[in-house]
């Protein structure tokens, strides 16, 4: 009998096994877009999406499945190259990465189908823009309206302010090295070093006059005011060592901590209001309304010391958008969806913000205020036209015009539209791109200087640097050249 | 397991009716169902994916639409400057994983069989199991909490017999003995268990007569449990030979912090695989540098069975 009672249930773990493999979504008769979005779960998230699944019900006439994706980038590759059914897809120049998207066929080109179908969309960019985001001269994304002048900056504790006695108007701030009279002043006043996490990656090398060609860390590089458009090696130029041999300097006197810190690592510990915050921290971008959104996220109140000169281009461009599998069986119904995230307030803010009166209050006509009991938001800008977006407290009521403005006075990337084909270099991307990693310390500073940077440039030629730059080299002047 | 496996082996095949014999084998037959099952749906039918490989892979066309490529995909890992590094590292962590863990884990099983009470015996396996259960994130926090240049404990034993605070994680020396030790903690458990079951196995017999003959407790030990443990190191070891090309990527990442001062120590090709392809979304590189693995893995179990067929050809594994 027991023998019996084993062999049957061997039996239907082994059937177990098998229908765990087997299922698939069925569609009962009404159009439904799934939607692979880039935020957060949140608690009460399956009741807003439903929400907004009936209003593009009643608006566009189809139903959406929002699936909220937490590690992106880990995951949404996958579901892509297992051809799982799909519509709207979250891809940008660094998480699920659509040059890669291009080149593997995944996206659907939008110019037709964002002119018949989607004109409203169509208007809330100006050729330029629409210029700036075309991958081999056809669009595969909409951009998320938003700060598209990327400008990074340094950013400081307010209560630093005074209890280091900083006068922000009137000392020049402007590259890190203005910066030692700050840590100089944390040292005398905590009697220890101060925290600066790194201040290379990301958008880093803008500070120094650089624009990424091919994505952070890799080399390649232009100078911006630079009209040969020559691709260089950010990290054989004086630039970096003279950056490199700043930190290196600043933790041999004490000033800096001897250690890798993370802004998370810094900004956890918090202090009392009229003590010092022993740290300095580099941000990428310090859009108008930068600090309320900081506060937002991490409860404590920041300046930007350093606000550096904005800069459009086709990687700021292509940072966040929406685009449509090109196996979509309903492409229209998408881009009316998209449309529908970048033009309508109502949708929107219920996406970012959720709830009136559970999740936040209005205390204006576009101002709110989140409800501390129920919490529920989303980064606004991995779903739509930000500029739709309700304001935060602390973020000024112009916030929005004075993004626009910032947009449109910004210098221009002297290579706009200018998309590098990564297909023949791959190989010494993702060498050169280990090589960087091994190295973070260097570039901050904590590993000794006069031997690892030799060695350091030493492997990234023999990862295939130089091949990278020739080759960046030669499809940026045919690129000039077609223009 | 290890103990079941034994007591079926050292039955006597005796020969009776083929009926009986049927029945038995159908049984065992069945039981094995799930096992079969999971390795042909998890490791056999997948295995054909591997043709991936040597394809220039685009999801939208397919496996079989996708163009051949040849060996293209495989430059990505031996064109790394680090190949040498890489693979030596691997290599050697993992033979002294080998050595390391069947030494200590013999030595707690041997203990073990030493103790009288059951209720310690169940207490101290707990314990050393545990660890196995820990994921390696919450090690690699573990590890923060021991080697922390501000608060770490170690640095603060330092500080307190008046030394140097050290930089644990930009100085990869250390790194030779850190490394070993959390896999070792990690792994002990689980391997004694495996001895330890062995021993249980032995016919107490032997103990006694060896006993009647004078024995002490060292001499049973050299030379009744140590030489009847011998085939079952020789397996467990051959098994884990298969993976010499392949480290434990979480131990070799998250203890380290993943930190670039020491990938002279602790880069291996699990994580420099990670870390070139992570951003690339490059699937045929990494089927490729998977491929690699197994293969080499594939080499090392069969010429290792191959040599300890010809010195004790019962201890093979096949």
């Amino acid at each position: 009998m027991k023998k019996t009672l084993a062999i049957l249930l061997v039996l239907v773990m082994a059937l177990g096994v098998l229908a765990g493999c087997g299922g698939t979504k069925d569609n009962d008769g009404e159009k439904t877009l799934i939607w692979y979005a880039r935020i957060n779960k949140e608690p009460d998230s399956a009741e807003v999406f439903q929400k907004v699944s009936d209003m593009a019900k009643e608006k566009i006439g189809v139903a959406v499945d929002i699936i909220a994706l937490e590690d992106y980038h880990g995951k949404m590759p996958v579901i892509q190259a297992s051809g799982e059914d799909y519509d709207i897809v979250y891809t940008s120049s660094v998480i699920n990465n659509i040059y890669n998207n291009v080149n593997d066929g995944n996206l659907l080109p939008l110019d037709d189908l964002l002119k018949e179908s989607a004109p409203k969309l169509w208007e809330l960019f100006g050729e330029e823009i629409w210029e700036g985001v075309r991958i081999g001269g056809k669009i595969y994304g909409v951009p998320n309206q938003q700060i598209f002048a990327r400008g990074p900056g340094y950013m400081i504790p307010t209560q630093n302010i005074k209890a280091l006695g900083l006068d922000l108007e009137n000392t020049k701030y402007e590259t890190l090295e203005d910066y030692e009279s700050y840590f100089k002043a944390i040292k005398e006043k905590t009697g220890s070093y101060g925290y600066l996490p790194s201040t290379w990656g990301g958008d880093g090398p803008q500070l120094y006059g650089f624009e990424q060609v091919i994505g952070s860390e890799i080399p390649g590089v232009i100078r911006v005011t630079d009209d040969s458009l020559e691709v260089i090696n950010q990290y054989e130029t004086q630039e970096f060592i003279d950056h490199i041999n700043l930190r290196t300097r600043w933790v041999k006197e004490g000033l800096i901590s001897p250690m890798k810190v993370t802004i998370d690592d810094v900004t956890k510990y918090l202090t009392a209001e009229d003590q010092v915050m022993p740290w300095l921290i580099f941000q990428n971008t310090c859009a108008p309304g930068a600090e309320a959104i900081f506060k937002k996220n991490n409860n404590l109140d920041v300046t930007y010391a350093t606000k550096s000169e904005g800069l459009v281009s086709s990687y700021s461009l292509v940072s966040t958008m929406a685009a449509i599998n090109s196996d979509s069986r309903y492409p229209e119904e998408a881009i009316k969806f998209i449309e529908l995230l970048n033009t309508d307030p109502e949708i929107y803010n219920l996406l970012v913000y959720g709830f009136e009166g559970k999740h936040y209050t209005k205390t204006g006509d576009k101002t709110i205020e989140l409800s501390t009991e129920n919490s529920y938001t989303q980064p606004a800008w991995a779903i739509g036209n930000t500029f739709n977006a309700y304001i935060l407290p602390g973020q000024d009521l112009d916030v929005h015009e004075q993004t626009k403005a910032v947009n449109d006075a910004a210098r221009r990337s002297p290579i706009l539209g200018f998309a590098p084909d990564q297909e023949p270099i791959k190989v010494e991307v993702a060498n050169c791109r280990a090589v960087v990693e091994e190295y973070a310390d260097l570039t901050d500073g904590i590993m000794d200087t006069e031997t690892a940077y030799p060695a350091f440039i030493e492997k990234l030629k023999a990862a295939g640097c130089d091949k990278i730059i020739a080759e960046l080299n030669k499809q940026i002047q045919e690129w000039k050249a077609s223009k | 397991m290890a103990k079941t496996n034994l007591t079926v082996q050292n039955k006597p095949a005796k020969k009776k009716g083929l009926s009986l014999n049927a029945r038995k084998s159908l049984q065992l037959g069945v039981l094995t169902i799930p096992g079969v099952i999971w390795f042909l749906v998890f490791s056999y039918i997948p295995m054909a994916g591997a043709v991936i490989a040597f394809k220039d892979y685009k999801p939208k066309r397919g496996i079989w639409g996708s163009e051949w490529v040849g060996f293209d995909n495989f430059e990505f890992l031996f064109s790394s400057n680090d190949a040498g590094r890489l693979v030596f590292n691997t290599v050697f962590h993992n033979f002294i994983s080998i050595f390391l863990v069947a030494f200590v884990a013999v030595a707690i099983a041997v203990f073990m069989d030493l103790v009288d009470k059951r209720i310690y015996v169940k207490t101290y396996q707990t314990m050393l199991f545990l660890p196995r259960f820990i994921s390696w994130v919450v090690v690699g926090f573990i590890g923060t909490i021991l080697f922390h240049y501000e608060h770490g404990i170690l640095n603060q034993v330092v500080a307190f017999f008046g030394g140097e605070a050290v930089s644990w994680y930009l100085t990869p020396k250390y790194w030779w003995f850190i490394i070993p030790a959390f896999g070792v903690w990690k792994t002990m458990g689980y391997t004694s268990l495996v001895y330890y079951g062995t021993i249980m196995g032995i016919d107490t017999q032997i103990f006694e007569s060896a006993e009647i003959d004078g024995a002490n407790t060292w001499g049973k030990i050299r030379h009744i449990t140590l030489p009847l443990l011998r085939p079952t190191i020789i397996i467990m070891s051959l098994m884990s030979v298969g993976s010499i090309m392949r480290a434990d990527f979480g131990l070799f990442y998250y203890v380290p912090n993943n930190s670039g001062s020491l990938y002279s120590v602790t880069d291996v090709l699990d994580t420099y695989i990670f870390r070139a392809l992570r951003g690339a979304g490059d699937m045929t590189s990494s089927a490729a540098a998977g491929l690699f693995q197994s293969v080499v893995g594939l080499i090392m179990v069969v010429t290792c069975n191959t040599i300890v067929k010809k010195f004790e050809s019962e201890s093979a594994l096949f």
